[in-house]
């Protein structure tokens, strides 16, 4: 087993969170089945009361479950590397794991944030409203919640309990091993780095117009928001492949180290933060923008404020690029200035 | 500059002074405590981080079946240059001898090859006879000399002593003249213990390890910077961890008393009821709560965190250095990074201050949640 406090942190901090969700989710079970928000009776009226408290349980468990997902983050690639010989970085913390173990762990990480994302969008939306026209959808998303949660804390047990801190493991190997000749390292999936360079700048001319688009009346489009959900669903991936194989030798300063993890690392200016970070926001925000007008069409009004939260996530959406393209790409515009070519020839 | 609600939870701490000073000082020493704990194994770590940092990239040393043996110097040299990515080879001449207390470690310095970390502490360098000792050695002779007993006994005239502030890596070190130090070791001419390697980049200790065995005719050992920091961070973490899991009875105490303190104080709450007839939502009287276990904690929070800053860096250093690592003299400088910081806080928060923080949720939102009738009516009763 791997001892460290900061894993103690993070699984203290997971479990309080499932704590909260676990308390809330009997109060959710019951709105689920007997919410009758037309009914003036006791139950319904203790109903009512009670789902305010689990908006407010919720929120809490939302608030503890990021922060406990930036603590495993800033641990994986921080703080762990510095225990387990060998490793320089999160790709030895996630080798130590076992690669099936920590891809596990950041799926259902990442899982959970999305789904307690979304609940937090749709209760904030019913919280807008006196009537609470929401309390029965948000209840039964709540309840999916607690399972997804206890999947995480049995899985970061799982993956941590996996390492022994005395086996060295060789994290640039996994990373060089990863290509067998130069014409392998300088392509990904079989296609060059020109094909992936192109469909970079034309997915994120797409993402950047519709954003822009969606931030005037054309919100009310499904189509328009379907498109969004397709363009957001291409760039992620694109971008974050981009990143590592191409752009992230601007930063590293040599070539062909593709590695997602040492751009958190101290002497790469710790970039791999707002990169990922803006990455993060536009997936949160792209999924918030295509699902919440989905789920709350039932009420005009409701829907009219879920119009307004789509606006506000086209507008964090075109920020969170700019600031992504901005640090992606401009090592690499400095380095064509300042010596004439790009470092790939 | 505060808000209504705000206002209104610090006028409710000041209904119950005693129990709110009560609550806040047994949070403050808790995560004194807990801080504590946490961060002084972290500020060894850092401080060691610091002096390794000082020292050379890889050391290297020629092993047979019974261990470590003496370098010959010339080749030994010429076989590492020719390795690529080695920029400075220094054969070092050191070992153990036993002095008048137990064993020192003595090193032979020139001012050539003169490690960096001891560059500036050092005046002057011993001549032949002479001696520069570390903090932790005492000198029994007023004339200040000091016996020495390794392959020949000697006494040799103490000099310099070692500032203080280097005794985390010079606490029993005894500096001599080159040739005085081969001669009490027992080296042969031309011999070195070992090599001491610095490398361009950091990121090329692991990668020219392989290169640098093969250079050798003979076998050899390498250790680099970073698996000496692997070792030390390792026994520390650990340490740190069994540390924290210790003090886990001690915060799920420290949570039922702050649960039974809200679930309390929120029963004795008469106007609760009024408050939710009067059109306060639950969210209102939670967000009065919340900002009246913040008042409390917050100042908690900060308070604790600095006793353990003071108890690590401040004059605590002396007890916690013989309590952890049974050092009996005064403890060497304690250097903190603004990494080790930030990961103790964050320890601190996820292991203390959100547990507590949802100990005082839980029954106020129970409290918060009840029906207004019932509220009134108990309220009544009371």
């Amino acid at each position: 087993m791997f001892w460290h406090p900061l894993l103690l942190a993070i699984i203290s901090a997971q479990i309080v969170a499932l704590l909260l969700l676990l308390a809330g989710s009997l109060t959710s079970l019951n709105t689920a089945l007997h919410w009758q928000p037309l009914s003036a009776d006791s139950r319904q009226l203790s109903l009512e009361a009670r789902a305010e408290g689990v908006s407010i349980q919720g929120r809490a468990a939302f608030w503890l479950s990021v922060f406990s997902a930036v603590l495993l983050v800033f641990g994986i690639t921080n703080i762990f590397a510095e225990d387990i010989p060998g490793a320089m970085c999160g790709t030895g913390v996630c080798q130590a794991m076992s690669p099936r173990g920590s891809t596990q762990l950041l799926l259902y990480t990442g899982l959970l944030l999305l789904l307690m994302q979304l609940w937090h969008e749709m209760d904030k939306l019913n919280r807008m409203l006196v009537e609470m026209p929401l309390t029965d959808i948000t209840a039964r998303l709540f309840l999916v919640i607690p399972a997804v949660a206890v999947l995480t804390l049995k899985q970061t047990y799982a993956s941590f309990a996996g390492i022994r801190p005395h086996q060295p493991v060789d994290c640039c190997a996994v990373v060089y091993d990863q290509f067998t000749t130069l014409k392998h390292a300088k392509s990904i999936l079989g296609l060059g780095d020109a094909f992936w360079i192109s469909a970079f700048i034309v997915l994120s001319l797409a993402l950047f117009s519709l954003s822009v688009a969606l931030r005037t009346s054309m919100v009310d489009r499904p189509g328009i928001r379907g498109l969004h959900a397709i363009i957001s669903c291409l760039w992620l991936p694109v971008a974050s492949l981009t990143l590592v194989n191409i752009f992230s030798a601007y930063h590293y300063e040599v070539l062909h180290h593709h590695c997602p993890w040492c751009l958190f690392l101290p002497e790469h200016r710790l970039v791999g933060y707002p990169l990922y970070g803006a990455l993060y926001v536009i997936g949160m925000e792209g999924f918030t923008l295509f699902m919440l007008p989905r789920l709350a069409n039932q009420d005009i009004t409701v829907y009219k404020k879920a119009l307004d939260r789509c606006r506000r996530a086209a507008n964090r959406i075109t920020f969170a690029q700019l600031l992504f393209l901005i640090i992606a790409i401009l090592p690499a515009i400095v380095w064509r200035l300042h010596y004439g070519v790009w470092m790939s020839g | 500059m505060f808000n209504t609600l705000q206002i209104w939870a610090f006028r409710d701490i000041l209904r119950r002074p005693f129990e709110s000073l009560l609550l806040a000082v047994t949070l403050t020493f808790a995560i004194a405590t807990v801080g504590t704990l946490l961060l002084f194994p972290r500020a060894v770590y850092d401080t060691l981080t610091v002096v390794l940092k000082a020292t050379p990239s890889i050391i290297l040393r020629q092993v047979d079946p019974t261990g470590w043996r003496p370098l010959p110097i010339r080749e030994s040299v010429q076989a590492a240059t020719s390795v690529i990515g080695v920029v400075s080879v220094r054969p070092r001449i050191w070992g153990m001898v036993n002095g008048p207390d137990g064993p020192l470690t003595v090193m032979g310095v020139q001012q050539e090859g003169l490690p960096e970390i001891l560059a500036d502490p050092l005046t002057r360098l011993p001549a032949k006879g002479q001696a520069i000792v570390g903090w932790g050695i005492a000198s029994h002779d007023p004339a200040g000399t000091l016996p020495l007993e390794g392959a020949i006994r000697q006494t040799y005239q103490v000099i310099h002593r070692l500032p203080e502030q280097t005794s985390m890596f010079t606490h029993d070190l005894v500096l001599l003249n080159p040739l005085d130090a081969q001669q009490l070791i027992g080296l042969p001419q031309g011999y070195a213990s070992d090599l001491a390697i610095d490398v361009f980049h950091e990121d090329e200790q692991d990668a020219i390890l392989s290169d640098l065995t093969a250079a050798f005719p003979w076998p050899v050992r390498c250790v680099t910077r970073r698996q000496s920091a692997g070792i030390y961070a390792g026994g520390f973490n650990r340490g740190r961890a069994l540390g924290a899991i210790t003090m886990i009875p001690a915060v799920l105490a420290m949570c039922l008393l702050v649960a039974v303190n809200t679930r309390k104080s929120m029963g004795r709450q008469s106007d609760l009821g009024i408050m939710k007839a009067m059109g306060w939502t639950t969210g209102d009287i939670i967000r009065l709560h919340l900002y009246r276990d913040l008042f409390v904690c917050l100042p908690s929070v900060a308070l604790g965190s600095c006793l353990c800053f003071f108890l690590v860096y401040g004059p605590g250093a002396d007890g916690l250095a013989g309590f952890f690592l049974g050092w009996d003299t005064l403890p060497p400088r304690l250097y903190l990074e603004t990494k080790g910081a930030v990961t103790v806080l964050l320890e601190v928060a996820g292991v203390m201050v959100a547990p507590v923080m949802a100990s005082a949720l839980l029954p106020a939102l129970k409290a918060a949640t009840a029906d207004v009738h019932e509220l009134i009516e108990g309220a009544g009763r009371r």
